[in-house]
């Protein structure tokens, strides 16, 4: 079964965003305190905060199990905020959130997946609370009345919003509304049509009652017609039948009987009206508006809104967006309480009060009445208790909206900073991304078209040379979309660091450095693991048991890891370094050997090869911790995530010193700039940006070494050189140097040259990844990164041009 | 005729039992039809160079790629000239992975009944069971069933 309804899956997408987000931030607040040991009052403020917010939106997304244990938490920091116990288990504190927290993000995992049952955090709850009850009991006994309220009146069901009250009267009008034939969901859009005219009527009642709770009404709605009894507020009956009609998909609308016209006046002077903006841009503004009401609902007694149907109707977006949204509220905390939580309230840019309620007798005397009724409903501010029997459905008292509404032009342009950004679906940018592939892929097809041949074409060139431009600039921004800067993926680690710092026993600082840099989207995703797996090695293995141990060697007590992050030319490197105790390589291979993975005789391999040894399959899964610095836990599936993404890993050691691990990525994945160049029948691409220069050779520039290896002499500088014919076992290619093409080639300051046949041109080219088949076959270790397909349809191969020279 | 009731066997049967046959000389090779994704004529094939002989390159199967292996240089024999009956045969794996394998000639689908089902020898000096899954024997012969994993996936 769904855990959703359909149409919901952009609420869930948006809840899940942010869900996660405010739970990383719950984690990064946690972390900070734990350094300090001190709890600010900001912080548990921001956590009882996040807690809220959680709570509100797993419950209006129907996640109950999730709303309760973020209630649970949220009520332990109350108690935490208002009382301000002494808390003597700061590590049992910490521990509790921490694995809430965590539980929380497992079911947001869970949520994404359809089949999946709702978690029983039960156990959890129970823990919270009995060290809630432990607080408590604790600390100073002061504000405990408030503590006392504020709990009780957060567990009342914060989903009945609308209230209809029954009461009948005699200038009510009843009307019969059918709907069109198949339009399914009669039932909703009979809530529809209450929604539209719940505003204009001053009491309003309407059969079959459950209609938005009670899927079955829908059959009986089309079997015997939808019956609303109203009375008219300011308008005349004729005209909130016209609305009535004129809402979706209503068929008909009959009148059963027509009351006389009487249009009341509802004053709400007792209430403080406010007036909420939200973010530009920020989306669902109806949804963000339940959001504030959700939050606030429990600290007011009275509490009305303007548009009344955000929850129902998604174009009350609109109306939020051009009028903003009307709040109307009573509350004993007092006004700057609420208004501070609705402020603090996420894409909220701006509150503005319009009136603030006044103290008289009178309604003070009125406010008792209907609080309590709060918060479970909505009701309508009333000055005098007679009207009770008549009208309690109007939440929204339409005498007080319109002079607000004028207001807005004003107060728009004093409004907070706009806010100038938008998450959008990752989906969605990978459609783009592949659509500019194409782009460019067609741009070739039709530009270098065979048909053109040899033909003069001035305006076409032209023409075809503006397009390019185009094409790449398109290129250019779809990928800048795409860049996130690395912090968040580096964040993750210190979750991952101060778990392992408790269980291990270990003192560890966690640096980094350059986590500014911005990398493609889909890598940081691929990023997330191999780092905690690198993370978590250098914890383990890379970092000396002891302090003592540490201290004989001469260093720092406290271990230090440090992830850094930069780009060069068109690669992004990241570091994840320790400064443990080293790898061994002679133990390296005593292990490798044992276990059979040597693939030459172990004299041939060099302190670089030994290290890579750890990243094989075999190497891994045997033993996580040995004498030495066993390192090579998952290893090997750090290496497959990062060639997933194109990119490769390094290890360097040195013992005593520490260990780093060096990632390296192509900073875009997918469109390169790359010299088409033929070897025999191949045709290889060489990314433009290492290429430095392409010439023909002179005779008196080709030298040997003692060894036979040829160079070649320019201005003054010597390169290898290398023959692609040779390096590949490729028949049919020039073996001449002098009628060859030369490519000089520069990779981290290392130069080389290409011999190749010949160049063929310039082309922009979608790199895609090898099939998985040749993985097998290390094709990455031999200097080929990726293929591409060109615009006749043939392949060509990408040149991996630091691997070329690093292994020369 | 040994009829044998192992997992693999009730798998082919399950299926439907359908088994493409294919031509190398004069053997007839069989392989389960939910492995086949299509047929297709030869292509032009581009060299990856520092790969085994027998994986003859990468194709471009409308935008996808794909590697192309040779079974006859899979089976170590000679490699003969394509010609117009020459074809690839396009595999799918779990996990959407392809793969193609040049074949002589293929023949046509038949249907595999549980009882013409044999076991390979389990003699280890026939080489050639390496790829061999089972082998199927009826009235029109003997065809071998390959077992595509081992002749993709394997080093």
């Amino acid at each position: 079964m769904a855990r959703f309804e359909a149409g919901m899956e952009s609420m869930v997408d948006m809840y899940i965003f942010e869900t996660t987000s405010l739970l990383e931030q719950l984690d990064q607040i946690l972390m900070k305190t734990e350094n300090e040991n001190s709890f600010g009052e900001e912080e548990i403020n921001e956590i009882f905060r996040i807690m809220h917010t959680i709570k509100g939106s797993s419950a209006m997304m129907g996640l109950d199990n999730m709303s309760h244990l973020a209630h649970a938490i949220e009520d332990m920091f109350y108690i935490i905020r208002e009382d301000n116990p002494v808390i003597s288990d700061m590590k049992s504190l910490y521990e509790l959130v921490f694995t809430a927290s965590d539980l929380l993000k497992a079911e947001i995992d869970l949520v994404q997946d359809e089949d999946s049952e709702p978690t029983d955090f039960s156990d959890q709850m129970t823990k919270i609370k009995n060290f809630a009850a432990m607080l408590k009991n604790g600390g100073t006994p002061a504000p405990e009345s408030a503590a006392e309220t504020a709990p009780a009146a957060s567990e009342q069901p914060a989903d009945e919003m609308i209230t209809v009250s029954m009461g009948g009267g005699d200038n009510s009008t009843t009307v019969k509304v059918t709907f069109e034939d198949d339009c399914k969901m009669e039932n909703l859009r009979a809530l529809l049509v209450i929604n539209n005219i719940r505003n204009e009527c001053s009491m309003l009642k309407f059969e079959p009652e459950d209609i938005e709770d009670n899927s079955d009404t829908a059959a009986y709605i089309v079997e015997n017609g939808f019956i609303i009894h109203f009375t008219p507020a300011q308008t005349t009956a004729e005209d909130i039948i016209s609305l009535i009609g004129s809402t979706m998909n209503v068929k008909a609308c009959e009148v059963i009987s027509m009351g006389g016209e009487k249009t009341e006046e509802v004053p709400a002077y007792t209430l403080t009206c406010a007036k909420v903006e939200f973010a530009e841009d920020c989306k669902m503004e109806n949804l963000r508006a339940l959001m504030v009401i959700n939050n606030i609902r429990e600290e007011c007694e009275q509490l009305a809104f303007v548009p009344a149907d955000i929850e129902t109707n998604q174009s009350s977006a609109q109306v939020i967006r051009d009028n903003g949204f009307l709040v109307y509220f009573k509350s004993e905390y007092g006004d700057d309480a609420i208004l501070k939580i609705i402020g603090e309230t996420p894409n909220v840019s701006s509150v503005t009060v319009l009136n603030t309620g006044s103290d008289s007798p009178a309604q003070a005397e009125a406010a008792p009445a209907s609080a309590q009724a709060a918060p479970s409903e909505a009701p309508k501010p009333e000055s005098k208790p007679a009207e009770d029997k008549k009208a309690e459905a109007a939440p929204a008292p339409k005498a007080e909206s319109k002079p607000a509404e004028k207001k807005p032009a004003e107060n728009k342009s004093s409004g907070a900073a706009k806010q100038s950004l938008i998450s959008v679906n990752l989906y969605k940018l990978d459609q783009l991304l592949d659509l500019v592939g194409e782009i460019v892929i067609t741009e070739a097809m039709v530009t270098s078209n065979p048909d053109l041949k040899g033909m003069r074409l001035d305006n076409f060139q032209k023409a075809a040379r503006q397009l390019r431009k185009l094409n790449s600039e398109l290129q250019d921004i779809v990928m800048s979309i795409r860049m996130v800067p690395i912090s968040g993926a580096f964040n993750k680690m210190t979750r991952i660091v101060r778990d392992m710092k408790v269980k291990l026993n270990k003192d560890v600082d966690l640096i980094f450095e350059g986590e500014e840099t911005e990398v493609d989207k889909s890598i940081i995703d691929n990023l997330n693991d191999p780092l905690m797996h690198m993370v978590r090695n250098s914890m383990d293995h890379g970092i000396e048991e002891t302090a003592e141990e540490r201290i004989a060697a001469g260093k720092n007590p406290k271990g230090k890891i440090t992830l850094s992050a930069y780009s060069s030319s068109g690669e992004v490197v990241i570091v994840v370094a320790d400064d443990g105790m080293g790898m061994n390589p002679e133990k390296l291979l005593d292990k490798a050997e044992k276990n059979g993975i040597l693939t030459k005789p172990r004299s041939e391999y060099t302190e670089k090869e030994a290290l890579g040894l750890i990243m094989l399959p075999g190497f891994s899964t045997n033993e996580t911790v040995t004498e030495y610095s066993g390192r090579g836990v998952g290893m090997d599936v750090v290496r497959q995530n990062i060639e997933k993404c194109g990119g490769t890993v390094s290890v360097d050691s040195k013992i005593g010193e520490g260990t780093s691990f060096i990632i390296k990525i192509p900073l875009s994945l997918s469109i390169v700039d790359g010299m088409e160049v033929s070897v025999g029948n191949s045709i290889f691409t060489i990314p433009i940006s290492y290429i430095k220069e392409s010439f023909k050779l002179k005779p008196n520039q080709v030298l040997r070494d003692t060894d036979g290896r040829e160079m070649v002499m320019i201005r003054g500088e010597c390169y290898p050189l290398i023959r692609l014919y040779e390096l590949y076992d490729l028949d049919g290619a020039k073996t001449d140097l002098y009628s060859g093409i030369i490519i000089l080639i520069e990779s981290d300051g290392k130069c080389a040259c290409l011999l190749a046949d010949e160049l063929i041109g310039e082309q922009q080219v979608v790199v895609k990844p090898f099939p998985l088949l040749l993985n097998n076959f290390n094709v990455k270790q031999n200097g080929m990164s990726g293929c591409s397909i060109l615009g006749d349809g043939s392949i060509t191969i990408i040149l991996d041009v630091s691997n070329i020279i690093s292994d020369f | 005729m040994s009829s044998i009731t192992n997992e693999e066997n009730k798998d082919i049967v399950t299926a439907g039992g359908e088994v493409l046959l294919f031509t190398l000389d004069d053997v007839v090779y069989g392989i389960e039809i939910k492995y086949i994704n299509e047929i297709i004529g030869i292509e032009q094939i581009t060299v990856v160079p520092k790969v085994p002989d027998y994986i003859k390159g990468i194709i471009n199967l409308r935008g996808k790629t794909v590697p192309i292996i040779s079974v006859r240089r899979r089976f170590g024999k000679e490699e003969i000239p394509y010609d117009e009956r020459t074809c690839i045969i396009v595999l799918e794996f779990d996990g959407g992975n392809q793969a193609g394998i040049i074949v002589d000639r293929v023949r046509e689908v038949t249907q595999a009944k549980p009882e013409e089902i044999c076991a390979t020898p389990t003699n280890k000096n026939v080489n050639a069971n390496h790829y061999i899954k089972n082998i199927i024997e009826n009235s029109e012969g003997i065809k071998l069933l390959l077992n595509c994993e081992k002749l993709v996936m394997e080093q």
